[in-house]
Order: C-alpha cells, then structure tokens, then sequence
C-alpha cells in the first residue's frame, strides 16, 4: 500500500479492485488503517475514489445527447 | 522540483456536483450563443485562437458579474477543503477565468497546469488549482482524462472539476467528434501578484 495519507496511482487501483472485488468499505478502511492512515485520511481517499470510479462509468454509460457515435 | 502539501491529496481530482444553478448555465450558455463572434475565428497552427474568451474580453455586464461570483465561489469551496485536511491556509486569489470552446477535432494532449516534466520551466508555475465547469453535453467524446491516475469521465453540465497544477495531474481532453464543447476554465494561485484585476 502506498505512503500513508497519499492517495497514490496504485492505491487508487487497489482500492477500485478491492471493491470490484467485492469487499466492502469497512474491510478496505481496516487495511488503510492498519497500514497507517488515519481514519478520516482513509475515509476521504475511498470515497473520492469510489465516487470517480462511479462518475467514470456513468460517463461510459451515458450516450450525449444528439451523439451519433456515443460519448 | 517543489512538494506542494495539497498534491495527491486524496480529494483530487474534486467533483462537485450541481455547482452552479440551471439559471447560471442557461445565462452563460445564452452569453455564448449571443457572442459567439468574439471569440474570432479559429486557427489549426494557433491552438487557441478562436477558442477562448477571458473575463475581460466578455462585454456582458451581467456575465462578467457570474464569472467574478464563481470565481469567489471556486475560491471558497476549494480553500474549506483544503482547510479541511491541512489545517489553516493562507489566501487563494483567482488567477484567469475564461469560456473555452472545443470545435470538433480539437483535443488536448496530455500536460500539467504548473509544472512540466523533468523540471523544464513552466510558462505559468503560479498555477496551483485548475479549474473547469462542464456548461453542455451536447457534444461527442471530449472526455478529460488523467492518464497517471488511470481516470477518464465527462463530467455531467453545472460540475465543478478541480485539481492541482502539479504533474500528479498529468490532464489532456480526448478529441471532440461532434458539436461544440463548452467550459469555463479557471485558474487559482497563493501568489497574490497573479490575482486577475
């Protein structure tokens, strides 16, 4: 795991595939915490990530308007 | 080169949704089609000619007042998070504020705001936030991608997406197929000698 509190390139992808994997927030916070994050740092990295991850899918998912070949 | 505290802050990339009001984008999106000959014609060996237009080149009173509230506005939400995780901060002034047009074809390769590879001097380093509002998505492709955070996303219209000038933040614009891709772009500084007047 990265640097504690630096929300790395590979943190990033750590954490997208801990939860494409399945695991849940809580698990993920456990093994930030126990790597050295504080809980509010951890708490901030997930959810920053998480929530980018999911604005990345949406944006696949969402075809432009007047698109003719999709966004 | 320089370790900026607030590069790779974990709440980088920021989106903040629904930033600005429907009235705000409707206004803004009205200025742009009721002035879309002050941003000249373009130039594919001047890469942004044509293409941008600065808060003193608007002539709308009432636009010119929009883009100094969301420069207040950029200013506040990003100075709380940075307080937020760091502790007290020292004043943010806003540097440029700018419409950007994106015609089909144009694209934006890879670069950060304030820094370049290898420590080669940057035309502007004071550049410590980039800044961007996403005004239509009435456009094919354009997507903003950070190719060092494995990130790629089109923003939905009213978002507000700001990240460091730093090369953690590597950003280019995927090409535009179709339509007229339209933002706000703006810049935020530490140095008070770069605050736009």
């Amino acid at each position: 795991m990265s640097p504690a509190g630096r929300l790395t390139p590979d943190l990033r992808r750590w954490i997208i595939a801990q939860a494409e994997a399945g695991h849940p927030p809580e698990v993920m916070l456990k093994s930030m915490t126990d790597a050295g994050w504080t809980e509010a740092a951890a708490l901030d990295a997930l959810e920053s990530t998480l929530r980018l991850k999911a604005a990345e899918i949406d944006s696949r998912q969402k075809p432009s308007p007047g698109s003719r070949s999709g966004a | 080169m320089a370790e900026h505290p607030w590069s790779g802050l974990a709440c980088f990339p920021l989106l903040v949704p629904d930033f600005i009001s429907e009235v705000e984008r409707t206004q803004a999106l009205g200025f742009l089609a009721a002035h879309e000959a002050d941003f000249g014609a373009t130039d594919r060996t001047d890469y942004w000619a044509g293409r941008t237009l600065t808060l003193p080149q608007v002539r709308d009173p009432a636009t010119q007042t929009l883009l100094r509230d969301l420069q207040r506005r950029i200013i506040r939400t990003v100075h709380g998070v940075l307080e937020e995780r760091l502790g007290p901060q020292p004043p943010l002034y806003a540097d440029v504020i700018n419409f950007a047009r994106w015609p089909p074809g144009y694209e934006l390769l890879p670069h950060a705001d304030a820094e370049n590879p290898g420590g080669e001097p940057h035309p502007y380093p004071w550049r410590h936030f980039a800044s961007v509002i996403y005004l239509n998505d009435d456009y094919g492709d354009g997507a903003i991608h950070f190719p060092e955070l494995g990130i790629e996303l089109r923003p939905p219209v009213r978002t507000l997406l700001v990240f460091p000038g730093t090369l953690d933040y590597l950003h280019g614009v995927r090409p535009v197929t179709h339509g007229m891709r339209h933002t706000l772009a703006s810049f935020l500084t530490f140095d008070p000698a770069h605050e736009s007047t």
